[in-house]
């Protein structure tokens, strides 16, 4: 019997239509599973947000109806709503630092990419080097490292995945709490956290990505989103792991 | 970060230290790498320096004494740190070490290779292997130091009497606390193997007094929050020019130099080589026989001579064959502090109760026995042996009596019913096993729901019957196991109950 990644219980859910069909051991136990909430039904087709109805959210209207950042990100995707058992996970993978937490959403990441963003080149948020030191670890990047499709041994197809995580945004200044401003303050374009790393003919025409782990105002994936549309971007989306 | 090894001009050995702080003239003999890399260093004396400030060095004791921390648990960086590093009155040690099978990590003591994890690590920028035993008070990977005081200690010692207590002692009580101030005379082991209710901890206080005269550190390990959170004030009560601190899951005073500190066993793992006097409250109590690691982390805590008090009302069957063997003194306090014997518990079959319990309905037994407790107001515990079984017996109660409360580990509001229990505003509190030892409620009376469980233990189902009648004002509350066919454990337990009240002492006859 094996033990659950996240709470070191035992694991029993391992029943035969499970194992047929996803021939991987569950990596969390049911009690955990259960515990995070999967995004499904009726949401905001710009920004996942969970809602009664299937048009643009309230935010989203008003990120689009601003035309210097209207279709900057064309679509975020999200796997699950930030509930208590989200925040609580997301605190001892981030904050306590138990970085491999996160292969218990692997291969849900994996599906996402493939069904939503296929062949977009994946790009993690950057940290400043200061909280990079202090973290030990960037979560976008171990977040970003999961989408590209694995090595397949006897297909040489893949053996350069082009999916290979870019890194290629650097943060111009520390991180400050978002929360501390006001929502005109963000929706201002005067302050740009992000520059690109890379020659403009290497980012000219292609899709791309955008990977972090919550999506709460969506400012930072937006201004992150227009450094790259600056730079000749064809097509600009995101994934996250939690909507705010 | 990585770490070099220097030898200073005129010095005999190296000493470890961060790249960033290269001295000068200092000759490099191993390094720059990771620290689990670089080979072990001899123990060193700290040297003779004294170019600090004096209130950097007394809050660096303060912080790190008897302690090891990681440098990213410090509010000082390297170069603030560099003279106590070069007077090695701070010295860095590998967090995680080597070994055939993986690595060990020096804070908890894991060793087993599925509890360790690795990241592309940004701050050594390898594949960084770190424990996920002890992640959750900060990550200890490979290339991890561990910071830890090596200079003089804190404490003077003082011959002045320290406790205030008029307390008196049974004659088995006095022998007890004659033989723990002996065991700290000497900085040796005892088993102290009392009943539930014998005044155990009343017991520790002579001995406790002549270690805190010595300037010595007491550590009090208990196994549970809530038992740290009632012996807390009741020490500070009788010592109270002592600074005392509780630790637990959620406490704040994490930094506290305290000389007395009372820990959750849990708590105790960010301690190394502090304690001069350890008490290990309930040696047997859950997460101790459960995780290894905690036993480590209480013998990491202890000064390699130090003298460790173990107290038990039930040993498991290890300690009593330590004590066979003579290994391990014993002394033991079988009559209850107010003279009275433990309550023998009652059998009751009640038949299944599974079943009717999902359907929302109680054994008629059990619902009478909770009707009768509550309108006579006899505060009263029904142990259950899981959380589901839990939630649905306070639901059915809760049905009547509004009042009734259901209790367990996870609870975040355990406290809080707990002590609405003690002050008598909630009837009758539903349990898991959690609240079996160290919970001292007067008058309380208990029943056990599903007996039959294999999760109530002889010791278990012991604790339980402790429980009951902890006052002189009410000695024989009643105490029955509910069950749907007898255990060897539920046998057990009266056995050793009937034991414990038959045996006299010698002196005890003599004497009163
Ligand atoms: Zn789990
Ligand atoms: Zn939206
Ligand atoms: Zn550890
Ligand atoms: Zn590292």
């Amino acid at each position: 019997m094996s033990e659950c990644l996240y709470c070191a219980g035992p694991i029993t859910n391992f029943t035969t239509w499970k194992t047929l069909f996803f021939p991987k051991e569950p990596l969390l136990c049911d009690e955990c599973e259960a515990s995070f909430q999967l995004i499904t039904g009726p949401i905001c087709p710009i920004c996942s947000r969970p809602q009664s109805s299937e048009v643009s959210c309230g935010d989203c209207r008003r990120w689009e109806e601003d035309l210097s950042w209207s279709g900057v990100l064309r679509r975020n995707y999200s796997l699950f709503t930030y509930n208590d058992a989200m925040k609580e996970w997301i605190a001892s993978w981030k904050y306590r630092g138990d970085a491999v937490l996160a292969q218990a959403f692997q291969s849900r990441l994996q599906t996402l990419y493939r069904r939503c963003c296929d062949g977009a080149v994946p790009v993690p948020i950057p940290l400043s080097k200061e909280r990079l030191q202090e973290r030990g670890f960037n979560q976008s990047a171990i977040l970003a490292s999961f989408v590209c499709p694995p090595p397949r041994l006897f297909s040489k197809k893949y053996t350069a995945s082009p999916h290979e995580p870019a890194f290629l945004l650097e943060r111009t200044a520390h991180e400050e709490k978002q929360s501390k401003k006001s929502r005109l303050e963000r929706m201002s374009s005067s302050t740009r956290p992000f520059r690109v790393l890379l020659e403009k003919n290497e980012i000219e025409g292609k899709s791309f990505v955008i990977i972090d782990d919550i999506y709460t105002t969506g400012t930072t994936l937006r201004k992150a989103a227009e450094e790259l549309r600056r730079n000749g971007a064809k097509d600009i989306c995101s994934i996250t792991l939690a909507r705010g | 970060m990585k770490m070099i090894h220097v030898q200073l001009p005129g010095d005999t050995c190296a000493l470890c230290l961060p790249e960033v702080l290269a001295p000068k003239g200092g000759t490099i003999s191993a390094g720059p790498d990771i620290i689990s890399r670089l080979p072990g260093l001899s123990a060193p004396s700290p040297r003779h320096v004294s170019d600090f400030s004096p209130e950097l060095y007394q809050t660096i004791q303060h912080v790190c004494m008897g302690k090891e921390l990681l440098y990213e648990e410090l509010p000082w960086d390297w170069r603030d740190l560099e003279p106590f590093l070069l007077a090695r009155i701070l010295v860095l040690r590998p967090g995680l070490t080597p070994t055939k099978k993986g690595w060990v990590c020096r804070r908890c003591g894991n060793a087993s290779p599925r509890h360790y994890g690795v990241l592309d690590c940004a701050r050594c920028g390898t594949k960084c292997s770190y424990c996920r035993h002890c992640v959750n008070m900060g990550r200890v990977s490979a290339c991890s130091a561990l910071i830890a005081w090596n200079g003089p200690p804190l404490f003077s010692s003082s011959p002045q009497p320290l406790l205030q207590w008029n307390g008196t002692f049974s004659a088995g009580q006095k022998r007890a606390a004659a033989s723990i101030v002996e065991a700290v005379e000497t900085k040796s082991e005892r088993l102290v193997w009392a009943v539930c209710g014998a005044g155990k901890t009343e017991v520790l206080f002579p001995g406790m007094e002549r270690s805190l005269q010595k300037g010595e550190r007491i550590l009090l390990a208990a196994p549970r929050t809530d038992v740290v959170l009632e012996l807390l004030p009741r020490l500070q009560k009788v010592f109270p020019d002592t600074a005392i601190v509780g630790l637990y899951g959620g406490s704040e005073e994490k930094d506290c130099l305290a000389q007395l500190v009372i820990a959750t066993t849990h708590q105790t793992m960010r301690f190394s080589e502090a304690f001069d006097l350890v008490i290990i409250d309930e040696v047997d109590a859950f997460p101790f026989t459960a995780d290894a690691s905690l036993v480590n982390a209480v013998e990491k805590a202890a000064r390699s001579v130090s003298a460790r008090i173990h107290l038990t009302a039930t040993p498991t069957p290890f300690l009593q064959k330590q004590v066979k063997k003579k290994l391990l003194p014993c002394v033991r306090i079988p009559r209850r502090y107010h003279g009275f014997p433990l309550p023998v518990p009652r059998m009751e079959w009640s038949g299944a109760w599974k079943r009717p319990v999902t359907k929302g309905r109680l054994p008629k037994k059990v619902l009478r026995w909770c009707r009768t407790r509550i309108e006579e107001t006899i505060p009263a515990f029904v142990f259950v042996p899981s959380v589901t079984v839990l939630e649905e017996v306070t639901a059915i109660l809760q049905k009547t009596w509004a009042a009734v409360e259901g209790v367990h580990s996870a609870d975040d509001q355990r406290h809080n019913k707990v002590q609405r229990f003690r002050e008598g505003t909630v009837p009758l509190l539903v349990t898991t096993t959690i609240l079996e030892r160290g919970v001292t409620i007067p008058g309380v009376e208990a029943a056990v729901l599903g007996a039959e469980s294999t999760v109530f233990t002889e010791s278990a189902l012991v604790q339980i019957a402790g429980r009951v009648g902890r006052s002189s004002e009410n000695p024989d509350g009643d105490i029955v196991f509910f069950h749907a066919g007898k255990t060897e454990a539920m046998t057990a337990a009266v056995r050793h109950i009937l034991m414990m009240n038959k045996e006299p002492l010698p002196e005890e006859a003599s004497n009163e």
